[in-house]
């Protein structure tokens, strides 16, 4: 057999060092890939349907249950959602808190993923612990931002895993300034470190593979996107998120639980990269200047380079928490009064992974009728098979199996992928004769 | 403070300054504090028989309050213990709640070696506790060694199990006795 003619089938029967089940099945004929699933196989958890009937609150403190490192996406795409129907109109202290709360979920989700997950692939490391022998500093540096990042989360939310305290208008408590002016010392002491990581993550030894494919992701008309925006593409989509549904279709695939999602019939890429490359003009001024000192060029169609956005993402978060927070005083009414009313409403908020679009119904007692979740997992399952494809293809067919599947992890790891996250629904169909 | 007040925005780990050590890892002696030090964490959460980490180590900061050799607090991920100022020279003692190792209220002690394999995991999600014991080895950390208390857990404490025993799983004063003695036997073996 030549080496440009290769027949056989590969499979990673478990994908470590990600969230959740999945797998990859690979067959290659005559040199080509005949067939590539990306399959998901972790039980379906059927969130949507069990709040149904559930309050306002039930919901938001809900759905942070179904992801461990995104909760506050879930809540606050939840409550923009509630809030339209209920009519109401968050404050400016509430918009910064939240806004700020959310930094601390992109600095710890994003660390997390760049120093243990990520870093080791491109480093040539099996694992993190075997990293950390080589890198101390810096995965004592990885584990200070995350948890710099579950600080701020407990600052507002209670505690860090699943926290509680968000309320349809605002929060239950404002913190005291003397916890948020402690906070910012930390958050200045961060910022040095996400300084130095922008340039550590551009030094890394990141593959060349750029790739054709479509940034879709929030655009805010002053801030880089975190909480609010318009929904845009780099292919000139640019639609309200009350929209989602006329351009981008959910469907099921024989291989997985999850669903897929395409917009206008095509893959698409949500998350820390798409935001950046749609995004560049809405950098705070020193994150873009250390960026273009960075060495790495954007807008970048480099699927790899998402570990240099993940950096440059938590300079912006740690940068905003500190502008948001500077003469800090403690809202005297955390959150605004929420009465029942019913209706129809949609909130999407950049979770670390991307887009996370919630619609919900709600009848005359605000209890729900109808759910909606489309987390980013899914949205990006399409393009991660299209990239797969593409950079298998680019890294060598001929190469063996354990290069491949090496390879092929790699890949999927670059996307951060919560499978838990994305197997929330299940189209269930039965024929009865 | 107590980590069972914990509540919306307002508890331990809520609006007040974190009870316990400076900021980061700090470097030896940076702080002034003898090698040697002694950390005492509770793992788990408000919820169920997974609060008996908690509810142990609230109670053992109290029985130890006159120490200045041990640090208590509780954690609501093991990789939070990194958020402490931990050295190599350090001891660390977790306390966390399990299952299957006899009557509810049952102690038992673990080497990180003796830990099941099969809890180590790595994810997207965070880490366990096997995995963050494996990274607090490749740091060099806690070398004056490490050492895992399990308590059993009540076992009508699942999710199938709402009422009494799934809301308030705790420790009667004997089994609060027991763990007492077996902490100041960690600690007093120095």
């Amino acid at each position: 057999m030549s080496r440009t003619t290769r027949t056989g089938e590969i499979h990673v029967p478990i994908l470590a060092r990600v969230e959740g089940e999945g797998a990859l099945d690979l067959r290659i004929e005559a040199g080509r890939i005949e067939e590539l699933k990306l399959r998901i196989f972790e039980p379906p958890r059927l969130f949507e349907k069990l709040l149904e009937g559930r309050s306002t609150q039930d919901v938001i403190d809900s759905v942070a249950r179904i992801c461990g490192i995104c909760p506050v996406a879930y809540q606050m795409s939840a409550v923009a959602a509630i809030e339209s129907i209920l009519g109401v109109t968050p404050g400016p202290w509430v918009e910064a808190m939240r806004r700020v709360m959310y930094c601390g979920e992109w600095l710890q989700s994003h660390s997390l993923h760049i120093h243990l997950l990520a870093a080791p692939d491109f480093l040539g490391y099996e694992s993190a612990p075997a990293m950390a022998r080589d890198y101390p500093d810096e995965v004592r540096r990885g584990l200070r931002l995350q948890g710099l990042g579950n600080e701020i989360l407990r600052t507002f939310g209670g505690r860090s895993v699943h926290p509680v305290g968000v309320c349809p208008g605002g929060f239950f408590h404002a913190p005291e300034a003397a916890t948020i002016e402690a906070l910012r010392q930390r958050l200045a002491e961060g910022l040095e470190e996400a300084r130095e990581l922008i340039a550590w993550t551009a030094g890394l030894p990141i593959p060349e593979d750029d790739q054709d494919f479509v940034s879709v992701s929030l655009r805010h008309p002053r801030d880089y996107p975190i909480t609010a925006g318009r929904i845009v593409s780099d292919q000139g989509l640019d639609i309200d998120p009350a929209d989602f549904e006329q351009r981008f279709r959910e469907f099921q695939v024989p291989h997985s639980t999850a669903l897929h999602a395409q917009l206008d019939d095509h893959p698409y890429l949500v998350g820390p990269l798409a935001r950046l490359n749609n995004n560049l003009d809405r950098l705070p001024a020193e994150t873009r200047q250390l960026l273009d000192d960075c060495g790495v060029a954007f807008p970048s169609r480099n699927m790899f380079h998402s570990i240099v956005a993940r950096a440059v993402e938590m300079h912006v978060a740690l940068s905003e928490a500190l502008r948001l927070t500077e003469d800090y005083e403690p809202a005297a009414e955390p959150h605004a009064e929420a009465p029942a009313r019913a209706g129809v409403g949609v909130g999407c908020t950049e979770a670390p992974r991307g887009i996370l679009w919630h619609r919900y119904e709600l009848d005359e007692e605000a209890r729900v009728v109808e759910a909606r979740i489309v987390p980013p997992t899914s949205q990006n399952q399409a393009r991660m098979e299209e990239d797969l494809a593409a950079s298998l293809t680019r890294f060598g067919l001929e190469r063996d199996d354990d290069a491949l599947r090496l390879h092929g992890e790699m890949v999927i790891r670059n996307y951060d992928p919560c499978i838990s996250c994305a197997t929330h629904f299940l189209d269930f169909h039965v024929l009865r004769k | 403070m107590s980590c069972e007040n914990e509540s919306r925005g307002t508890g331990a780990y809520g609006n007040e300054p974190r009870p316990a050590g400076p900021s980061q890892a700090r470097q030896e002696g940076a702080d002034g504090r003898p090698a040697g030090h002694a950390y005492l964490f509770g793992l788990g959460s408000p919820h169920g028989g997974d609060r008996l980490g908690w509810l142990a180590a609230d109670g053992l900061r109290d029985a130890l309050a006159g120490r200045d050799d041990v640090s208590v607090d509780c954690l609501a991920q093991p990789v939070d213990l990194f958020l402490h100022a931990v050295t190599a020279s350090d001891r660390l003692l977790l306390v966390d709640a399990m299952r299957g190792q006899g009557p509810p209220g049952t102690l038992k002690a673990f080497a990180p070696g003796e830990l099941p394999t099969a809890a180590a995991r790595l994810s997207s999600h965070g880490l366990d506790l096997a995995g963050t014991l494996a990274l607090v080895e490749a740091l060099g950390l806690f070398r004056a060694g490490i050492r895992v208390i399990g308590i059993e857990m009540p076992e009508k404490t699942g999710p199938d199990t709402p009422g009494p025993e799934m809301t308030a799983p705790g420790l009667d004063a004997a089994q609060a006795r027991r763990l007492h003695a077996a902490v100041l036997d960690w600690l007093d073996a120095g």
